[in-house]
């Protein structure tokens, strides 16, 4: 499996470093230095995933995700040298998928890569429904009535993690490892972040979701509670 | 998974008698309760007394010269008294002998020297009496001394007795003209009430002519006269307390206002100040309060400034660190990975110590960043309502490993029941691990026993391990930062000497407390107590420090609370 | 500095600290003594005039006896207790201290008394040996006073023996009082006078409308005591000399449960007998005499059982005004009227404004002399120029003539000028020397004579029946002196019994007419002694001091009549004409006489 992967860090050190490593791994990285190219570099490559530093001259890593995720469902991975919370969260909320505090070790950040690359992997044809919902899973689209819902590959697979199951209630560890591939328990707060900003888009009202429900002190489940 | 033995529920000794007391206590039950109140509510009301007079310079002022003034005035009431006394007697005295005077010359008048003395002098009494007109002035005793069978005559319903013996005897020994005057009682027939009276008495021949005043009339007026002076003393005193009060409170205000905006100063409240008005004292004394708020304030910001600044340095470095050091990192692997490929074994050798070393300085890394966050205040709580076993056998989970490791077993004590308190799971976590990871380093392979409890209000979990312990005061230093409980102690697991600093700030987060006990050779035990709401205040922890069976001597232990 | 000096509040600090202080504090103190001062001017305070309050708490003496001494003689010891009789005080303790046997003597709070002129000498008797003594007292005893109150006159030569022995300490005291004394005290009058008053009770004459006055003598022990002993005499009765002549409206029995004075309000405290008794009645005779103590102004009445109780149409705290309609002096409606005979002889009446007499009976001028109008005006009655006819008009509206309702029997005889009594009674004596005899006419009644009359051997020269009808004030001649006597009538229908004469003043030493002035005092014509002037003087009938009437020339005065609240009128006999005189402010005791309407014999028709 080949998979382009655009890089975007100013350190180029680290990025020359990244190079080897996803070189080394079967993948086909590109760079850009500046946040202020990284769209137009986007554009160029059309990579399959991106890896974007948060910290970078000229346009910040947020910006750069928020642009990114405005033209494309592209799986965008942080890099950050800040784990605080509020970092994060506004890192998430701009629009990546999932995030890497530094210094990671290779394999962590091979197997975030694939884990993030893998959907496209396996197809499986497919219709879910939930409340007024419509999942095409094959189709990898998401329709209310006829309207459809643009969804990035990973709401789109935890709305399906959620859907194939209904009223199963998922724990916040049991979702980090089906949609984010994580082995041990890892940061929740992905999860919460993922989840609003799914309700965003496929609830009529976010504030009292009627297809992702909350379950207190458990974790989330699909459809009308 | 054991129980901890709950306190057996058999009655201790000492509650054998209590139903003897106790009904005792019925009996008693009323008056005691009775008693024991009123003595309660006059001590409460004492020390509040005492209390108010401790703090308030008001109220000792106000008390010292009440209490000066008081006596002031009772003295000169006294004097004032006596003196109008003395003058009041002295114009009775003078008045009455007067009276005497002429009494006695009408007397000699009327009387002379006739045989039948007894019916002229009873007339003659009669006269000297009516002369005193209608308001009854005085009574008279006149008495002829040739008389045997008569003593005298009175005027209405005085008695004899009123002429005091003393009087007499010093009218019989002297000669005709003598005068003299007591004071004395007089007393009537009948229901008249005996009264008080000035006795003035003369002397003529062979009569004794005594004139008894009442002296009501000057007891009245001088009932009145002190009556008014306790009147105008007590107003004057009130008066010179209120002064006092008036004149303490323009000191005391602004002493108080100043200590008022200085306790502000002191909760941090920086931007306190004092109004300044006029030019007086007290107006320096707010504008130096002032002053020196404002230099504090400038020193105290330049210190927030500096620490910010030296904060946000320690953060940027580590942030700054990162970066490279992922590139390290990765290209350390890259080495470890391909350690066999090299020819030289040494060069091996050396990526592997790389690659450990990168380990150490990148959790060091954390940790130092981590405490630079909480000391720029800036790690936050989120908290979630979680059950603390849960955490604990996760952590004890991740340990597992390095303890059998060390040779070492975790047993753990857990209750039935769930033990839910709203905590942050990450910080939890990091707390239980240190701490396990603290007793597997120092337990010398031996057990490692786990206990968690709830109450109502607070959970706490224990982690006792019976390694070398600790010696006294060193209960406090395993909290500080880069501390060793033995700097020449080999390092095996390479912990950054951070952990127990970050837990404890971590604890303290919560609101909850972290302490240690040991105690040398007989090992430690380390205390979580976490309030079941985040934020609620802890009073108390459901287990305790030292641990049960452990101990008999003094125990060692530093209670270090959230706050400290 | 400066500065602190601009503050005001430094500056008055300062200025209590610094020596401004001494200054300040001086300048008060002299402020407030210059306060302290008497005033030396100012406005004018007027005084309301006080009331008498204690005017009438007339001063009194005590005597104050001294207890016996060791190694006293008997007739020490009886000299001593003599003295110590008349002192009242705490029951006669002193006195006490004189007797072997304190308690086989009690005089109590009214003993009958002994009057003795003078206190009697005491003299051993022979036969006293070494523990046992006689001695005997002699003296002039003037009268008794009786344990009610009653003063009677009876004057006699009396020798009374105290036995005396000698007692535990050797000391003599008295073991046997004079059997002939009985209970009865021995005091001399100066005694007397000092220890007793004398005090009104009241009670009702016969018509039970008309109080009478009772003189009676109350030992003075206690001031504080009189209103109560005061009521307890009216409780008791009347004394010997009106009993059956008068009647009390307090049931048999009555007691005096107590008398509390709250201020000037009594509280009167009667037994339940009281009950019984007319509170409108009984009222009327304690207001009466309780009237001249001053201390009393209103009071209530309480009877046990009862409470207080109300008198008809009064309020239940009673004032001496309530009773005015009882007096003794009667009630005169449209006031009095005066008559007299004319210059021309006509009866006449005589205008108390102008004094100029207006005849009314002009028939037979100059038949009649001192006539006497009956109460209701219609009778009068008169004497015959030489007083030996008893003449009746028997009705003066219709201008009658006088006849003769008898005529004297002894060739000496003549008849005293008559008088009427309230209920149209016509009284007068039959009189010629040593005898008399008293006649009554009821209206519409022939003349008798009355069943018993207590003067009948006597010459009388004056009769006049006071107001209250009860009461007679005569002059009669005892002991060859024309001396005033005051009896009383008891009695009804046909067994009236005029008697119980006592003397009433002995300080004039003549006397040849007399009128009531008020219930209370006789005016008369008098002279103090044989060789004075005949004169008008005021008699109290309660034997306290004459006081002369009036002052200027009077020429000869034969006549006199008197009324309460009117001028006292006098005839007089002139060198050239025959003249009626009044005081020239009759209210005025000391005012002069004015001489100036011709006439003769005035009188009062009631």
């Amino acid at each position: 499996m080949r998979g382009r992967v655009l890089v975007v860090d100013d350190d180029l050190a680290l990025a020359e470093m990244l190079g080897i490593v996803l070189r080394g791994e079967g993948f086909e990285p590109s760079f850009v230095h500046d946040g202020d190219k990284a769209l137009e570099a986007f554009r160029e490559t059309r990579p399959d995933l991106v890896l974007l530093d948060l910290m970078l001259p000229g346009a910040d890593g947020i910006d750069v995700c928020r642009q990114i995720r405005a033209e494309s469902g592209v799986p965008i991975v942080m890099l950050t040298a800040k784990s605080d919370t509020v970092d994060v969260v506004l890192g998430l909320e701009s629009g990546a998928d999932d995030y890497i505090v530094k210094p990671f070790k290779p394999k962590e950040l091979v197997a975030r890569v694939r884990a993030r690359l893998r959907r496209t992997d396996e197809p499986a044809p497919e219709t879910l429904q939930i409340g007024d919902i419509g999942i095409d899973v094959a189709g990898h689209s998401v329709k209310r009535g006829d309207k459809h819902i643009p969804l990035t590959p990973l709401e789109f697979d935890l709305l399906v993690a959620l859907a194939r199951k209904p009223r199963q209630v998922f724990t916040r560890e049991v979702l980090l490892e089906q949609v984010w591939g994580y082995r041990h328990a890892a940061d929740t707060r992905l999860v919460n972040v993922h989840v609003q900003r799914l309700r965003a888009k496929i609830e009529k009202d976010p504030e009292r979701p009627e297809i992702v429900v909350t379950v207190r002190g458990v974790g989330y489940k699909a459809g009308p509670a | 998974m054991t129980q901890p033995a709950p306190a057996a529920p058999v009655a201790p000794p000492a509650a054998a008698p209590a139903p003897a007391g106790r009904v005792r206590r019925v009996v008693w039950w009323p008056v005691r309760r009775w008693l024991g109140r009123g003595q309660r509510i006059a001590r409460r009301v004492a020390s509040a007394a005492y209390a108010r007079w401790r703090r308030s310079i008001q109220v000792r002022v106000v008390t010292s010269t009440l209490f000066i003034s008081a006596i002031v005035v009772a003295i000169l009431g006294f004097f004032l008294m006596q003196q109008i006394t003395t003058a009041l007697m002295d114009g009775k005295t003078k008045a009455a002998l007067a009276q005497l005077d002429e009494g006695l010359g009408s007397l000699q008048r009327d009387v002379g020297v006739s045989n039948d003395s007894g019916d002229r002098l009873r007339s003659a009494a009669n006269g000297l009496k009516s002369r005193s007109g209608p308001s009854g002035l005085y009574e008279v005793y006149v008495r002829d001394t040739t008389q045997v069978y008569i003593d005298g005559y009175a005027t209405n319903e005085l008695r004899a007795q009123s002429v005091p013996q003393r009087l007499r005897d010093e009218l019989r020994s002297g000669t005709t003209g003598t005068r003299a005057y007591t004071y004395g009682k007089l007393s009537y027939t009948g229901h008249r009430p005996s009264e008080r009276g000035l006795i003035v008495a003369g002397k003529t021949s062979h009569y004794e002519v005594y004139y008894l005043f009442a002296l009501s009339q000057e007891q009245h007026t001088l009932t009145i006269v002190s009556r008014s002076l306790a009147g105008v003393g007590i107003v004057l005193v009130l008066l010179l307390a209120a002064i006092a009060s008036l004149v303490t409170r323009q000191v005391v205000i602004p002493v108080r206002l100043a200590a008022q905006g200085a306790q502000r100063l002191a909760a941090g409240r920086l931007e306190e100040r004092m109004r300044v008005r006029g030019e007086d004292d007290l107006a320096r004394l707010a504008r130096s309060f002032n002053d020196m708020a404002a230099n504090l304030q400038e020193k105290i910001r330049e210190l927030e400034d500096l620490s910010q600044v030296q904060r946000q340095f320690v953060s940027d470095v580590s942030h700054e660190l990162r970066t490279p050091l992922t590139t390290i990192r990765i290209a350390a692997d890259m080495l470890y990975e391909h350690r066999d490929t090299f020819d030289d074994p040494a060069v091996g050798r050396s990526a592997e110590l790389l690659q450990s070393q990168l380990e150490r300085f990148e959790s060091l890394l954390a940790d130092l960043l981590e405490i630079s966050r909480h000391d720029a205040g800036a790690a936050t709580l989120d908290a979630e309502s979680l059950d603390m076993r849960d955490l604990v056998l996760r952590t004890v989970g991740d340990v597992q490993g390095l303890a059998e490791r060390k040779g070492s077993k975790v047993v753990l004590q857990l209750p039935g029941e769930p033990c839910m308190a709203e905590v942050d799971r990450r910080r939890v976590e990091r707390i239980l691990r240190n701490l396990l990871v603290n007793a597997v380093e120092h337990g010398e392979g031996e057990d490692i026993v786990v206990s968690v409890a709830a109450d109502r209000d607070a959970v706490a979990v224990t982690v006792r391990d019976h390694g070398v312990g600790l010696k006294p005061g060193e209960g406090q230093m395993v909290f500080d930062r880069f501390w060793r409980a033995d700097p020449a102690r080999a390092r095996t697991t390479g912990g950054t000497g951070l952990g127990l600093s970050i837990s404890k700030e971590d604890a303290q987060l919560h609101g909850g407390w972290l302490q240690a006990w040991g105690e040398p050779s007989q090992g430690s035990q380390f205390r979580l107590s976490l309030p079941r709401t985040a934020g609620a205040e802890l009073r108390g922890s459901p287990l305790p420090l030292v641990p049960p069976g452990a101990g008999g001597s003094r125990p060692l232990f530093a209670e270090l609370e959230a706050g400290d | 500095m400066r500065r602190c000096l601009e503050s005001p509040a430094r500056r008055w600090g300062s200025a209590l600290r610094g020596p401004a202080a001494v200054v300040t504090a001086a300048a008060l103190t002299l402020g407030a003594s210059g306060c302290a001062a008497m005033p030396g001017g100012g406005r004018v305070t007027s005084v309301k005039a006080q009331e008498r309050s204690e005017q009438a708490d007339e001063s009194y003496v005590r005597l104050i006896p001294v207890a016996p001494r060791d190694n006293w003689s008997p007739q020490d010891i009886v000299s001593g207790f003599l003295a110590a009789s008349a002192s009242f005080d705490d029951d006669h303790r002193v006195a006490k201290e004189y007797l072997a046997n304190p308690n086989g003597w009690r005089p109590g709070p009214r003993p009958s008394i002994a009057v003795f002129a003078d206190r009697p000498n005491p003299t051993l008797t022979p036969g006293t040996n070494d523990d046992q003594a006689t001695i005997s007292l002699e003296g002039i005893q003037l009268g008794i006073i009786t344990p009610d109150g009653q003063y009677t006159a009876f004057q006699k030569k009396v020798r009374v023996d105290y036995q005396l022995t000698r007692n535990a300490q050797h000391q003599w005291r008295i073991s046997a009082l004079p059997d002939a004394l009985g209970q009865t005290m021995l005091l001399n009058k100066s005694d007397v006078e000092q220890v007793f008053r004398t005090f009104n009770l009241y009670y009702f004459a016969p018509d039970k409308q008309t109080l009478v006055p009772n003189g009676v003598f109350l030992p003075l022990v206690n001031r504080e005591d009189l209103p109560k002993r005061l009521v307890q005499a009216v409780i008791s009765g009347p004394t010997s000399w009106l009993r059956g002549a008068v009647w009390s409206a307090f049931p048999r029995g009555t007691k005096l449960n107590g008398l509390s004075l709250d201020k000037d309000v009594a509280t009167v405290d009667l037994s339940k007998e009281a009950a019984n008794g007319d509170v409108n009645q009984m009222s009327a005779q304690l207001a009466w005499s309780l009237g001249p103590l001053s201390e009393i102004k209103q009071w209530r009445l309480r009877i046990e059982g009862r409470g207080v109780v109300t008198p008809d149409g009064k309020s239940d705290v009673q004032t001496f005004g309530d009773w005015q309609a009882n007096s003794p002096d009667g009630i005169t409606v449209d006031g009095h009227r005066a008559y007299t005979i004319g210059a021309a002889g006509h009866l006449s009446t005589l205008g108390l404004n102008n004094f100029i007499p207006m005849p009314v009976v002009t028939n037979a001028p100059g038949r009649m002399i001192r006539p006497a109008v009956s109460p209701a005006q219609h009778e009068a009655a008169g004497l015959s120029p030489d007083g030996k006819q008893l003449l009746l008009i028997d009705d003066i509206t219709t201008n009658g003539v006088p006849h003769v309702l008898r005529t004297a029997k002894d060739p000496e005889g003549r008849f005293t000028p008559p008088c009427w009594d309230r209920q149209g009674t016509l009284w007068t004596v039959e009189t010629s020397p040593g005898k008399s005899m008293l006649w009554k006419r009821e209206p519409g009644k022939p003349l008798k004579p009355v069943w018993h009359w207590g003067l009948d051997g006597r010459e009388i020269y004056a009769l006049q029946v006071a107001r209250d009808g009860v009461r007679v004030a005569v002059v009669a001649k005892i002991d060859g002196r024309k001396q005033v006597q005051l009896g009383r009538i008891a009695g009804s229908g046909d067994r009236i019994d005029a008697g119980s004469f006592v003397p009433v003043s002995s300080e004039l030493a003549e006397t040849d007419d007399l009128s009531w002035r008020d219930y209370n005092t006789l005016a008369v014509l008098g002279r103090k002694t044989l060789d004075t002037q005949v004169l008008p003087y005021l008699m109290p009938v309660d034997g306290s001091a004459v006081t002369s009437l009036g002052v200027g020339s009077l020429g000869e005065p034969v006549s006199i009549a008197a009324v309460s609240g009117g001028p006292v009128l006098i005839g007089t006999k002139g060198s050239s004409q025959r003249l009626v005189c009044h005081q020239s402010a009759f209210r005025d005791r000391d005012s002069e006489w004015a001489c100036s309407v011709a006439g003769s014999d005035p009188t009062y028709a009631f």
